[in-house]
């Protein structure tokens, strides 16, 4: 335990805030057509400007900063590269441990609104030692210096970070990238990983296997059904959510096309976002618009959705400004797709306990026999409202929701 | 639809202040330890001294000068002021020459091949009355105001600019989207378009389930690609020669793709990076003109090749810069991407006559055979150097295939000029 150090996060020096400040006071706008056709041609500059504006005028680091410096922050090192983490053990004696894995474009202030009711059993409902890390090459956490680091490199040194720490037995809870690795991790680590809580659970439909035949002939039936009379007819309207379950083709899903970029040549357009707040925040906000859930009449026409406020957002690209990490968070993609690491992560089965949470709206979605199928699942919830990033957009139920998964396995003993 | 003269401007002082304040402060992305040449895209050692040369050495005066040596023009397609180059001959047996570039390039492509063009040499060479447009969108050219400007829509005002001008008849010659366009244009304007020079084709394979004439037309070719799928493509066609399918924004098929499938679909978030940024306006022009072009075998260490200058690369990326028109250039790969029928936009036998010109380091490169089934093919060249810019890389091999095509249609009073 002796090469774990203390870790503040730290201000702006004068010279990084003046070097902002004057970027973002001499900004050039793209030329835009004329009318207003809302975000169908991605971020527009009636969303991007008045947050730019936002965060050179209003915005204060200090506050968030010092938001998160209630928490105790680490450096350790694993595998060569320095990891930081939050680790807000409970005082609680019921209290297991959990980890929170973000994805991108977001960092471990994704979890601010969920650190401490976790921690603190909020309601009366389980506790937990709450561990957050930076995924490398994110926040504070060191960039990978070779190549190969996509889920299996991340998943090992994730697990490894428990195992450090002393949790030797830990529920995992990863949205995004983090729901990725969190799955690898649930298959391959699960002597360590005891249960996994996921919003994004990737997985394969009720397949003919020779376990499928024997516990559930009819999901097979009923996917075989789907196949013929449609998806929405089966399995009911938009219970199956699969962009044309594609990772980098845009001409079957519109919305992948970042990952096609950021899978091919992550270095050509880390420039523009990297010297540029303006580029780096106009990336990062139309996915904090498109994933977000916002009422149906409200989409078109703001930018974040109510349960984000600018003031969160800008944290989280002012993370990625002060540390310059969104060049080498984009690599994930990259080695992911070099690496073809999805097919290696959907096929597998998870054996563990699954809790899996359907927000109103995100990027997949998969009906709930496909889960008990693929997973081991002990909980399943729909809900009304939340979209890909819940923790943060709608705190109360997901910290409910985590609770009521995790007193399951702290009162049947699963994670000890 | 006045013809107003146009000289090409200076950068406004505050905007050169800027563009010189925004190199100096230039951040860098963080990249691996290791080495790992173009693999992930431009590598900051092949961007930042290219940054520094556009900071302390570059003169946008000197190329200015070289611009205004040409006749600039506006005239208004459309309800768009449209920017052109005329250079007519003053020979009598010139023919009209559209010439057009494509992404990530403009006008200032063709800089070297306008005067050979234009006067020929000591022989017979064909000459031309040259034009050169900006695409709408790209350079001083202005850029669409409302959605549905794709592949047809360009098509048809190029060609309406031409008759503007007054050449009812004309050989159009492209490359990139010029080629894309052109072949548009080839099939759907021929009344005024009489012959098509095109540097980067792109044809179906000839099987009849796509064109069925074929099997009555070119029954020796639809065996010869029957018989490739069986034995090879290369066994059948020869070494070197692809293939494959090529996809607009299908990453599995075509990994060169991603930037299409970004610029295809969120040009607007895409855009920002690239406008307020000069180095990233820099950088991702760049990869484009490292990735296209014929390096030699030095790809890896190289950032531009030998044939193309710090200077010439710079003033095209300084022309996007000055006229803030990388935006809007890249909004044509949206619109063509939701344009109706957008396969026939590009697909589609092509009558009238035309020259191919396939070189090594172009992006695709296709059998003859199938060639002879999608073109009139008039005229069929295989260079052993060049690329994706061969007005830059291989001028003179371009100007004298050129020549000679211009030739053979005026030989053969294919076009009535």
């Amino acid at each position: 335990m002796s090469d774990i150090e203390p870790f503040v996060v730290p201000s702006f020096t004068p010279e990084q805030l003046a070097l902002l400040k004057d970027k973002l006071s001499k900004p050039v706008f793209p030329n835009e057509l004329e009318e207003d056709y809302g975000w169908e041609y991605g971020a527009p500059t009636w969303a991007v400007k008045p947050m730019a504006t936002e965060w050179l005028e209003n915005y204060d680091w200090e506050k968030p900063r010092a938001e998160m410096n209630r928490w105790k922050h680490y450096h350790t090192t694993i595998d060569g590269l320095k990891m930081h983490f939050v680790h807000e053990p409970s005082s609680n004696p019921d209290a297991i441990p959990i980890m929170l894995v973000h994805g991108w474009p977001s960092t471990f202030y994704e979890f601010h609104k969920v650190i401490e009711p976790l921690r603190d059993g909020a309601n009366g409902g389980q506790a937990f030692h709450v561990v957050v890390p930076s995924l490398p090459g994110f926040g504070f956490s060191d960039p990978p210096k070779t190549r190969g680091y996509g889920v299996a490199k991340m998943a090992e040194i994730l697990n490894s970070l428990m195992v450090k720490l002393g949790y030797s037995q830990y529920l995992l809870q990863g949205g995004d990238w983090g729901a990725i690795i969190g799955k690898y991790i649930a298959t391959r680590y699960n002597t360590n990983c005891k249960a996994f809580h996921t919003g994004l659970p990737y997985c394969l439909p009720p397949l003919p296997t020779p376990r499928n035949l024997l516990f559930y002939p009819f999901k097979i039936a009923k996917f075989g059904a789907s196949l013929l009379l449609g998806f929405d007819r089966v399995y009911g309207k938009g219970k199956l959510i699969l962009n044309g379950a594609t990772f980098a083709n845009a001409e079957l899903y519109n919305g992948c096309g970042y990952r096609a970029i950021q899978g091919t040549r992550p270095y050509t357009l880390a420039y523009g976002l990297t010297d540029s707040p303006l580029g780096l925040m106009a990336w990062m906000l139309e996915k904090f618009h498109e994933w977000t859930y916002h009422p149906p009449a409200k989409q078109d026409i703001q930018a974040l959705p109510e349960t984000i406020s600018s003031e969160v957002f800008l944290t989280q690209v002012t993370l990625y400004w002060l540390t310059n990490t969104m060049s080498s968070s984009i690599r994930i993609y990259y080695e992911c797709l070099r690496q073809k690491e999805m097919y290696k992560v959907v096929f597998p089965r998870v054996k563990i306990p699954v809790a899996v949470t359907a927000y109103a709206h995100d990027i997949s979605r998969l009906p709930q026999d496909w889960l008990e199928t693929a997973t081991d699942l002990y909980q399943y919830s729909e809900y009304e409202s939340g979209g890909h990033f819940p923790a943060t957009e709608e705190s109360e139920l997901f910290t409910e929701d985590v609770q009521r998964f995790g007193k399951i396995l702290h009162d049947k003993k699963i994670i000890q | 639809m006045s013809i107003e003269p146009f000289e090409i401007p200076s950068i406004p002082p505050e905007r050169l202040a800027l563009l010189n304040e925004k190199l100096k402060n230039a951040e860098y992305p963080n990249e691996l330890e290791t080495g790992v040449g173009w693999k992930y895209g431009a590598p900051r050692w092949a961007v930042e001294p290219l940054v520094q040369a556009w900071l302390k050495d570059y003169d946008w005066e000197k190329a200015r000068n070289e611009m205004n040596r040409l006749h600039h023009y506006h005239a208004t397609i459309d309800g768009l002021r449209i920017h052109f180059i005329h250079e007519p001959s003053n020979k009598p047996d010139a023919i009209p020459l559209l010439l057009m570039n494509g992404w990530p390039s403009n006008f200032y492509e063709f800089h070297k091949v306008i005067q050979p063009l234009r006067d020929g040499g000591n022989g017979n060479e064909q000459v031309f009355h040259v034009v050169i447009p900006s695409l709408p969108g790209y350079g001083f050219s202005e850029a669409p105001k409302i959605p549905g400007y794709g592949i047809a829509k360009y098509g048809e005002m190029m060609n309406e600019l031409m008759i503007t001008i007054g050449y009812k008849q004309y050989l159009l010659a492209g490359s990139d989207w010029g080629s894309i366009i052109g072949n548009w244009m080839a099939r759907h304007c021929s009344e005024n378009c009489k012959g098509f020079h095109n540097v980067m084709p792109l044809c179906l394979p000839p099987t009849p389930t796509i064109t069925p004439s074929l099997l009555w037309s070119h029954p020796v070719i639809v065996a010869k690609y029957l018989a490739s799928i069986v034995i090879g493509t290369e066994t059948v066609y020869g070494k070197g020669t692809e293939a494959e399918e090529l996809a607009f924004a299908d990453l599995t098929n075509d990994p060169e793709s991603g930037y299409r499938a970004i610029q295809g679909t969120r040009p607007y978030t895409l855009s920002f990076g690239l406008t307020d940024s000069p180095v990233g306006l820099l950088a991702w022009m760049l990869e484009k003109f490292h990735n296209w072009s014929d390096h030699g075998g030095r790809q890896e260490v190289d950032a531009l090749p030998d044939t193309i200058s710090t200077s010439e690369f710079l003033t095209l990326v300084t022309i996007y810069w000055m006229t803030n028109s990388m935006p809007s250039s890249t909004r044509l790969y949206y619109e063509a991407f939701h344009e109706d029928s957008k396969m026939s936009t590009v697909m589609g036998r092509v009558r009238i006559p035309t020259a191919i010109i396939q070189f090594p380091a172009e992006l695709a490169k296709f059998p003859r055979d199938w060639i002879e089934a999608s073109v009139n093919l008039q005229q069929y060249s295989e260079p052993e150097v060049g690329g994706h810019f061969p007005s830059l890389e291989t001028s003179e091999l371009l100007v004298n295939d050129i020549q000679r095509f211009g030739k053979l249609l005026k030989m053969n009073k294919w076009i009535d000029y």
